[in-house]
């Protein structure tokens, strides 16, 4: 081997030492499995390089928050499931820093930016909110006092039905500590949506009232009658829609119907109740001017009450309120006229009588208020189309143009998808996760197999070449730590770990905890090996020849044992590399969480929710992990024939 | 040369003593960090409540500030019994304290749990004792893991000697690569797969197989009926272990047999001309017989770790899930627990074990 001359020493032994390696390299090569684990490793290798350049340095702290991922639809497939058929909404996330319109007028600086979105399938999106970054302006009055201007966001949906409407109109808030100049962040919510004004346009628009043969000869109860009907609608996109998504929605079948015949029992037992009443009144025979007043009008009411269930079935919901409400007075004045002395009407009576009174009216107060005799069902579909937003920030009140303003103004629909590989709970980026996890789980798999192949070496080397006590203790400890179920101890020790660990650093903690005693369970196997491999080189004629020319113990140890026994280490190591990854991932999902990114804590986020009917959540970490494994189980079969030739042929 | 009761013994204490040292190690770490709070804290507080409920039934007019008085006293009375304070009321420091868990786990007393997402999974009605829990659950989890484990054998034994005979062809070559999938697949991840498959998808068992609880609790009722209704829930996760454990198994097994297929009298018996059938069975299956068992009886015992994970997936309510709900509940009495009766029944079983492989391997007995 000819090295050009200037190289310094160290150079010259990396070469060599990469020169040894191509030969090695390209046995693997050749070997189906060697090919295939050779094309997986550079894939994950390529993955983590990416992964360390362009993901956020506090993605490894942040990506649990909720507020991280807040512009993310949950649980959404990926976007590409479209082209295969499964129709879902889009998503969009726009942010602007510079608004399509800044103008100055009249005091007022407004800023004005649209926004477009196109629904073309038949489902709802999950939200729809407007997100600014907005500053608090200030100018000095001529007193030199500081004012300050607050904006004011107001949104404009334009629907493709034409309807046109202000979704928002809010004044941003900031806190007196803010100082001038600052950015606020504001999110429009359900609470502020202007739910009202949505239910407005669309009954005019699609002309949904309630049918005048229902309501009956007495048209001024057409407003009660169409305040049921907003209340019910209302209630039915807060609850069935959760408020903001109701501006992609249009009604789709509206019926409004009057439950007459329901009615039969409570108009019948108030009849009964008033008709008892009446016959107590008239056993006692008192014929006075008051008590004769009071049997007329609860005859009266009576007589009411009987009308409207004669014909309960032709009755309008005037016939019902305006009979009902005559019963009601008519029982007042009887009630009324019972409190004179002169009527003689027995106490019990009187309170008889206050009760009915009471459930009558509570009765009157129920239909005319809630759908128990309106009985209105509006259902709801998407509206596909183009949707336009505008969104403007205005500042009133200024006396000059401000110089510079920044802002920032965001549309967000969360739709049914997300990016390439879906979200999890919370909106979490399933891609995002996928690719920083790869390179956190190389390095813990590498971590763990160098140092638990390391211990073994040594304490092989050790136990065979020296022998004797040492030798007995290694052995002994190999013995009890074979005996010792590794995962009972591994969960008990984490969940102590989960306790104790606090601060910043807890999840490094945790994770090198599983690290130290996964590799104290697994250097012993290896050990036992490589010791019996020492015994049988110690006993070669070669180390006894080296042993005679006064070659010292290290020396023996380093140029005749240690490089048999490497390349029997170098297949062991990279056999162990997917233990502590494939550790790491279980216990995760076992409960025992510590906070990195990694693929083992996605699948057990699907396990805690217990989500899998989700397949975007759980195949790709899960492949992850297995093609990441199947990478080193191979390699490692492809280095271990070229250790052992016998097993070529097995 | 020692004869099979000498060696028998020296792996009884072996393994006796591994027992008391890794609990003393874990008393001592959980001390250490204390850890060992939440335990007696839950302990005292049991027992606090359990006499004043007594006191409240036996006498129910007893007043407020007297039973507050009575709580004190007997928080104290707890406290020293478990051996927290001494009788001057001081603190025993934690290495002095250690022994007493030492004492309490080798004495299986495990003490109760009062919450409600463990005693569950039996289930019953919190505050449970510990072991009764654990002694209702791990039937559950042999079953699964027998089962399981005899119909891998059972088609492992059927298909390896074919395979044996193939060497090199096809055939052997996809076998190869299947164990090498399925060493690379974590279990658990396979369950949950399948789960999304044929519970979800194809919607052909439930999707969480919790309600087997009840069935198998009330099992003898009408066993016939029961053990139809068993086997909907069960199928799901012993397909799940099968396939996924038959990959190893076919591959240690076909090196095992490569080896005894190459043997001279093999050959001689080949040469003979002997059917394969009968070479198989007479020269091949009867030489693995006592290997093949040996790695039987290991692989049961160690499936039994191994499945933690996936019957916490499955939601089967074996050790796996009393695992998965005392861990998210921070339930340290019942992972304490869980931790001494495992690893006391993971050594009962090795130790058995051990007993039968000197039994059928003559050879073990003579090194």
């Amino acid at each position: 081997m000819s090295v050009p001359p200037g190289s310094n020493p160290k150079t010259q032994k990396s070469i060599k030492i990469v020169q040894s390696l191509k030969p090695i390299f390209g046995e693997i090569w050749r070997m189906t499995p060697g090919k295939v684990a050779i094309v997986l490793l550079v894939f994950l290798i390529a993955m983590s390089i990416v992964a360390v350049t362009i993901i956020p340095a506090d993605f490894i702290t942040k990506w649990e928050s909720p507020t991280y991922w807040e512009d993310n639809p949950v649980v959404a497939p990926p976007c590409w499931v479209s082209s295969f058929g499964y129709k879902v909404p889009a998503t969009l996330q726009a942010y602007t820093s510079e608004p399509n319109q800044v103008l100055f007028e009249g005091n007022a600086l407004t800023a004005e930016q649209a926004f477009n979105y196109n629904l073309d399938v038949d489902k709802l999106p999950q939200d729809i909110y407007i997100k600014v970054n907005a500053p608090l302006l200030c100018y000095k009055n001529q007193y030199g006092e500081e004012v300050r201007v607050t904006p004011e966001l107001r949104v404009v949906v334009e629907r493709p039905d034409g309807i046109v409407f202000e979704a928002w109109h809010v004044t941003l808030r900031y806190a007196e500590n803010i100082t001038c100049g600052s950015l606020l962040t504001y999110k429009t919510g359900k609470e502020s949506f202007n739910l009202a004004s949505l239910i407005n346009e669309m009954l005019t628009k699609y002309n949904i009232t309630v049918p005048e043969d229902i309501i009956g000869y007495n048209k001024s109860h057409t407003s009660t009658v169409s305040a049921i009907l907003r209340t019910t609608i209302r209630s039915e996109l807060e609850n069935r829609y959760l408020t903001t998504p109701s501006v992609f929605v249009t009604p789709d079948r509206v019926s409004v119907t009057l439950r007459s015949t329901e009615q039969n029992s409570t108009l019948s037992s108030f009849k009964i109740t008033l008709s008892e009443l009446l016959a107590a009144l008239k056993s006692d025979n008192v014929d006075t001017f008051s008590r004769r007043v009071v049997l007329e009008n609860l005859n009266n009411a009576v007589n009411n009450i009987t009308v409207l269930l004669s014909s309960i079935q032709l009755a309008t919901y005037s016939d019902f309120v305006d009979d009902l409400t005559n019963a009601r007075n008519s029982l007042d004045q009887a009630i009324k006229w019972s409190m004179d002395p002169d009527a003689r009407v027995p106490g019990d009576l009187r309170t008889r009588m206050q009760d009915a009174r009471e459930k009558l009216n509570k009765y009157i107060e129920t239909i005319t208020s809630t759908t128990e005799l309106i009985y209105p069902v509006v259902t709801f579909k998407p509206l596909q189309g183009d949707y336009k937003v505008t969104v403007n920030l205005v500042y009133s009140g200024l006396p000059t143009k401000p110089e510079q303003v920044n802002m920032r103004i965001g549309f967000i629909v969360k739709g049914g998808c997300y990016g390439i590989l879906g979200t999890a709970a919370k909106g979490i980026d399933i891609a995002s996760v996928i690719l920083y996890g790869t390179p956190i789980a190389l390095l813990i798999g590498l971590v763990a197999a160098v140092a638990s192949v390391m211990i073994g070496v040594v304490a092989g080397i050790v136990s065979g070449y020296y022998g004797g006590l040492v030798d007995e203790a290694i052995q002994r400890t190999v013995d009890i730590l074979s005996n010792i179920p590794f995962l009972p101890l591994m969960i008990i020790i984490g969940s102590i770990a989960q306790k104790s660990f606090t601060g910043e650093a807890r999840s490094l903690y945790i994770i090198l905890l599983y690290l130290v005693i996964l590799i104290i369970f697994s250097w012993g196997g290896l050990a036992i090996t490589v010791r019996a491999m020492t015994l049988s080189i110690k006993e070669e004629p070669y180390v006894e020849a080296a042993r005679a020319l006064g070659a010292s113990n290290t020396r023996i140890i380093f140029r005749h044992i240690f490089p048999q026994v490497m390349m029997y280490a170098t297949a062991a190591l990279v056999f162990r590399v997917p233990d502590a990854i494939l550790t790491e991932a279980g216990l995760s999902v076992l409960g025992l969480r510590h906070g990195w990114p990694t693929w083992g804590s996605l699948l057990a986020d699907a396990r805690a929710e217990y989500r899998y009917d989700i397949w975007w959540w759980i195949i790709p970490p899960g492949l992850m992990l297995s093609l990441t494994s199947l990478t080193f189980v191979l390699l490692g079969l492809a280095i271990e024939r070229i250790v052992e030739p016998r097993l070529r042929t097995l | 040369m020692p004869g099979a009761g000498t060696v028998i013994a020296r792996r009884g204490l072996i393994l006796l003593f591994s027992f008391i040292l890794i609990i003393v190690i874990i008393s001592a770490i959980i001390e250490g960090s204390g850890y060992s709070k939440d335990i007696y804290d839950a302990l005292v507080r049991e027992s606090v409540n359990a006499e004043i409920m007594a006191l409240r039934r036996g006498n129910p007019n007893v007043t407020d500030s007297f039973i507050r008085e009575y709580r004190e006293n007997l928080t104290i009375y707890y406290r020293k019994m478990y051996g927290l304070i001494d009788e001057q009321g001081r603190e025993i420091p934690p290495y002095v304290r250690m022994w007493n868990l030492v004492k309490r786990a080798l004495t299986l007393d495990l003490g109760k749990t009062d919450k409600v997402e463990v005693a569950n999974v039996v289930p019953t009605i919190a505050p449970a004792s510990v072991f009764e829990i654990i002694a209702t659950v791990l039937p559950r989890t042999i079953i699964v893991v027998t089962v399981g484990e005899l119909i891998v054998v059972i088609i492992a034994l059927l298909l390896a000697p074919r395979i044996a005979y193939r060497h090199g062809t096809l055939v052997d070559r996809l076998v190869v690569a299947y164990a090498a999938i399925f060493t690379a697949i974590p279990i658990w991840w396979l369950a949950m797969i399948f789960i999304q498959i044929f519970g979800y998808q194809l919607g052909l068992f439930p999707t969480s197989l919790r309600g087997v609880a009840t069935v198998l609790n009330k099992f003898w009722d009408n066993p016939l009926l029961n053990f139809i209704e068993v086997l909907k829930y069960i199928t799901l996760p012993i397909t799940v272990f099968v396939i996924w454990s038959l990959g190893s198994w076919l591959y240690g097994l076909r090196a095992m047999l490569l080896r005894v297929v190459r043997e001279d009298y093999v050959t001689v018996a080949k040469a003979k001309g002997l059917p394969e059938k009968d070479i198989t069975r007479k020269y091949v299956l009867r030489v693995s017989l006592a290997p093949v068992l040996t790695n039987v009886i290991l692989a049961l015992a160690s499936s039994l770790g191994g499945m933690i994970i996936t019957e916490s997936v499955f939601d089967w309510p074996g050790m796996g899930t009393l695992y998965y709900n005392a861990i998210t509940a921070a339930d340290s009495q019942t992972i304490m627990g869980l931790f001494v009766v495992y690893v006391g029944v993971y050594l009962i079983a090795r130790f058995i074990l051990e007993i039968l492989y000197i039994i059928i391997d003559p050879r073990v007995r003579v090194k």
